[in-house]
C-alpha cells in the first residue's frame, strides 16, 4: 500500500472493506454471469475488481460504481480475450453451461457492448447517465445502443 | 395471453439468468491472503508456476460459449475468402473484373494507385468520404471515427467505427480487402460497411432491376443506388417511421431500367446514425447488404462452423453411460441430465474436472476442457466435436476423434489447435493459454 499523504482521503479499515465484499461480492457476480454465462469467470471477474480496489482504496471515491465498473471491463476483457486462470478447483456445477434459450441466442448476437447496455439498464436498473459512465459513453449513445438492442431482438424473437 | 413487453422479458431472463450462478464461499481475508494471485483476465495468461489444479477449463469452454476474435477464427479453404462470407445469402465478390470494391472505385491497378496501405487508412479515407456534405442526406451532419482493426486473415480485415450524428451514434464495421495488381504492388479497399443492424434485405440485381426490402424502423431511410465509380443512377426515400411506431412491415426497394453491371447501394436513415453500403452484381439475388454478414464475420463465434453434423455420441448413449474410459489417462464423454448436452469428465493423476456442452456448441468445433500441470508436469486437453470433424492438430500431432472425442497430454499450457474435417475446407482454431 502506497504511502498516504496527509490529504488523501483515509484508507478504509479492513473490516470495512471486507464487509463491503460480503456486500457486494454476489450481485457483482451475478451481473458478470449475466454477461459471461460462467459462474467461475464471474467470481474471478469479481475477485479481481475487489483487488484492484483493494490497491487503489485510496483513489476510489465511489466503491460501487468502481466496482461496476471494475466487473464490466472485467467481462469485457474475457469476452475478447479469454485467457484465465483461476484460484480454485473446477466443479462440475461451475463449469456447466446451460442449455441456451431464445432470449440467450438472440442476446449471444449482439456486441458485448450491446449487451453490456441492456444488462445494465434492465439487470441493474440504471438510468442512461450511469451507464454513461461506467461505459464511458455519451448518455446518447446508451440510448442509441438500447434502441438498437432492443430493435435487434425484436427481429429476433417472436412477439 | 399477452406477451410480456420485450423488457420485461429481458428483465425476467437475467434474474433468471443470474440465479443460476454458483458462488463458493469466500471470505474477503482469503482473498487477500492469497498473495501471488495475479489479475485473471488478461491477454495472455502469465507464467504461473505449478497448482496442481485446474486453469483452462473455463477459457476452453469460454472458447465455445463466448469466444472473442482472438480465440475462434473460422475459414474456408482453398478460397481465401472468409467463411462467414461464403454462403450463398450474403453479397458475394462482384461479377466484373473492373469491379473491385466500394472505395477506391475501379480495378485492382486504381485501387493500388490510391496507396492505402493499411486497413485503418482506407477506412479512415472511406468513411471521410462518405460523411462529407456531398454524400449525405440533406441537412444531416454525421461524423465518423474509425477503431480498433480486426484481422480476418492476411488479405482481409475489419475495422470498427463508430457514427455520430446529432442525437444519435451507432457503432458499425467497415470491411476491407488487400488486392494485388498485375506487377505484384498491393493495396488496400473497402468492401462493405454498415452500422449495427442496418441492412438492405433480399437484394436482387436481375435484367437491371434491383429488387429489395429494409425494416422500417425510426427514420426516414434514403437508398441512393450509384455505378462503381460514384454517379448517382437513382434514389429514393422511405416511408418516414416514428421513433414509437409499432414495428410496421417492411419498405421496399424497386429500381427498374439500370443498366450498371454492378450497383452500389447505399441507405442512411435519418436522422438516426444509420447507414449502410454494399456492392451488388448483375445475376445477383437473395443477398444481404449490411450488418448481417459483417457481424458475421465481426462475431465468429455465432458462426456454428460444423453446423449440421450429427454428434452420434449423444445418440447413442443411454444417460450416465460412458463411451470412453481407461485409456492412458481416463478421458470419458457421458450424456449429461439435460436433454442436448454432453459432459466431458477427464483426469489425469491427482487431478479431474468435467465440462458440459450443448449441441450448439459442440457445433462450434472447439468445445474442450484442459487441465492443469499434475505432479508429472503433463497437461491434458480434451474436448467433444461433431461427426464431420475429422482431425484435431497442432504442429506436427494429429489426434483423430474416437466417438467424438478427443484428448492430448502435452507439456505446456499454451495451444493453438486446428480442428478440421476430412477435405481439409473447414478448420477453425481453439487457442488456449
Amino acid at each position: 500500500m502506497p504511502k498516504l499523504s496527509e490529504d488523501a482521503p483515509q484508507p478504509v479499515a479492513a473490516e470495512d472493506l471486507a464487509g463491503l465484499f460480503r456486500a457486494r461480492r454476489e450481485p457483482m457476480a451475478r451481473l458478470a454471469y449475466v454477461l459471461t454465462g460462467n459462474s467461475q469467470v464471474s467470481d474471478e471477474i469479481v475477485q479481481d475488481a475487489f483487488l484492484k480496489m483493494h490497491r487503489n482504496w485510496e483513489h476510489i471515491a465511489n466503491p460501487v460504481a468502481y466496482l461496476r465498473t471494475a466487473v464490466i471491463n472485467g467481462c469485457h476483457s474475457y469476452h475478447r480475450h479469454v485467457a484465465v486462470e483461476r484460484k480454485a478447483p473446477v466443479t462440475r456445477q461451475a463449469v456447466a453451461i446451460s442449455v441456451t434459450d431464445e432470449i440467450s441466442d438472440a442476446l449471444a448476437k449482439l456486441s458485448y457492448d450491446h449487451r453490456a447496455v441492456l444488462a445494465l439498464r434492465y439487470f441493474c436498473d440504471l438510468d442512461d447517465f450511469e451507464i454513461a459512465e461506467i461505459l464511458n459513453i455519451r448518455p446518447g449513445t446508451v440510448r442509441s445502443r438500447i434502441h438498437r438492442s432492443l430493435a435487434q431482438l425484436r427481429k429476433e424473437i417472436p412477439q | 395471453m399477452n406477451t410480456p413487453a420485450l423488457e420485461d422479458q429481458l428483465r425476467s431472463h437475467y434474474v433468471s439468468q443470474a440465479d443460476k450462478l454458483y458462488l463458493p464461499p469466500l471470505e474477503f481475508e482469503e482473498l487477500l491472503a492469497d498473495g501471488d494471485r495475479e489479475v485473471v483476465v488478461s491477454i495472455t495468461s502469465s507464467p504461473r508456476g505449478h497448482r496442481g489444479s485446474w486453469w483452462v477449463a473455463a477459457a476452453a469452454v469460454a472458447a465455445v460459449t463466448v469466444g472473442g476474435l482472438a480465440i475462434i477464427q473460422g475459414r474456408d479453404t482453398p478460397s481465401n475468402t472468409p467463411a462467414a462470407t461464403q454462403p450463398s445469402e450474403q453479397l458475394s465478390p462482384p461479377a466484373t473484373a473492373s469491379t473491385i470494391g466500394l472505395f477506391p472505385a475501379g480495378d485492382a491497378a486504381a485501387v493500388v494507385a490510391q496507396a492505402y496501405q493499411t486497413p485503418a487508412s482506407v477506412a479512415t479515407a472511406y468513411l471521410a468520404d462518405r460523411t462529407s456534405g456531398a454524400n449525405l442526406p440533406t441537412g444531416y451532419t454525421a461524423k465518423a471515427t474509425t477503431g480498433e482493426v480486426v484481422t480476418v486473415d492476411e488479405s482481409h480485415a475489419l475495422v470498427n467505427f463508430n457514427l455520430e450524428v446529432d442525437e444519435d451514434s451507432g457503432d458499425g464495421i467497415v470491411q476491407v480487402e488487400q488486392v494485388r495488381d498485375s506487377t505484384g504492388s498491393t493495396g488496400w479497399v473497402v468492401t462493405a460497411a454498415s452500422v449495427a443492424s442496418m441492412e438492405i434485405k433480399n437484394l436482387s440485381y436481375i435484367d437491371g432491376h434491383l429488387l429489395g426490402n429494409f425494416a422500417a424502423e425510426w427514420g426516414t431511410t434514403q437508398i441512393t443506388v450509384l455505378d462503381v465509380a460514384g454517379a448517382v443512377l437513382a434514389t429514393r426515400s422511405g416511408t418516414p417511421v416514428p421513433p414509437d411506431a409499432e414495428t410496421p412491415p417492411d419498405q421496399s426497394i424497386d429500381i427498374a431500367d439500370l443498366s450498371a453491371p454492378s450497383v452500389v447501394v447505399r441507405a442512411w436513415r435519418t436522422p438516426t446514425a444509420s447507414y449502410t453500403e454494399s456492392l451488388i452484381s448483375a445475376g445477383q439475388q437473395g443477398v444481404v447488404g449490411g450488418w448481417t454478414p459483417l457481424a458475421a464475420l465481426a462475431y465468429p463465434e455465432q458462426q456454428a462452423s460444423f453446423a449440421g453434423s450429427p454428434v452420434s455420441a449423444l445418440d447413442s448413449l443411454a444417460m450416465g453411460e460412458t463411451i470412453k474410459a481407461n485409456t492412458p489417462v481416463d478421458v470419458t464423454v457421458e450424456a449429461s441430465n439435460d436433454a442436448g448436452k454432453l459432459c466431458i469428465s477427464a483426469s489425469i493423476a491427482e487431478v479431474s474436472g468435467s465440462g458440459c456442452f450443448d449441441l450448439e456448441m459442440i457445433a462450434l468445433g472447439t468445445a474442450a476442457i484442459a487441465l492443469d500441470r499434475d505432479a508429472s508436469g503433463r497437461v491434458l486437453v480434451a474436448g467433444i466435436v461433431p461427426d464431420a470433424v475429422s482431425s484435431i492438430s497442432e504442429g506436427s500431432t494429429i489426434i483423430q476423434p474416437t466417438q467424438n472425442l478427443w484428448f492430448t497430454v502435452t507439456d505446456s499450457q499454451q495451444h493453438s489447435f486446428k480442428i478440421a474435417n476430412s477435405d481439409g475446407t473447414k478448420v477453425v482454431t481453439l487457442a488456449i493459454g
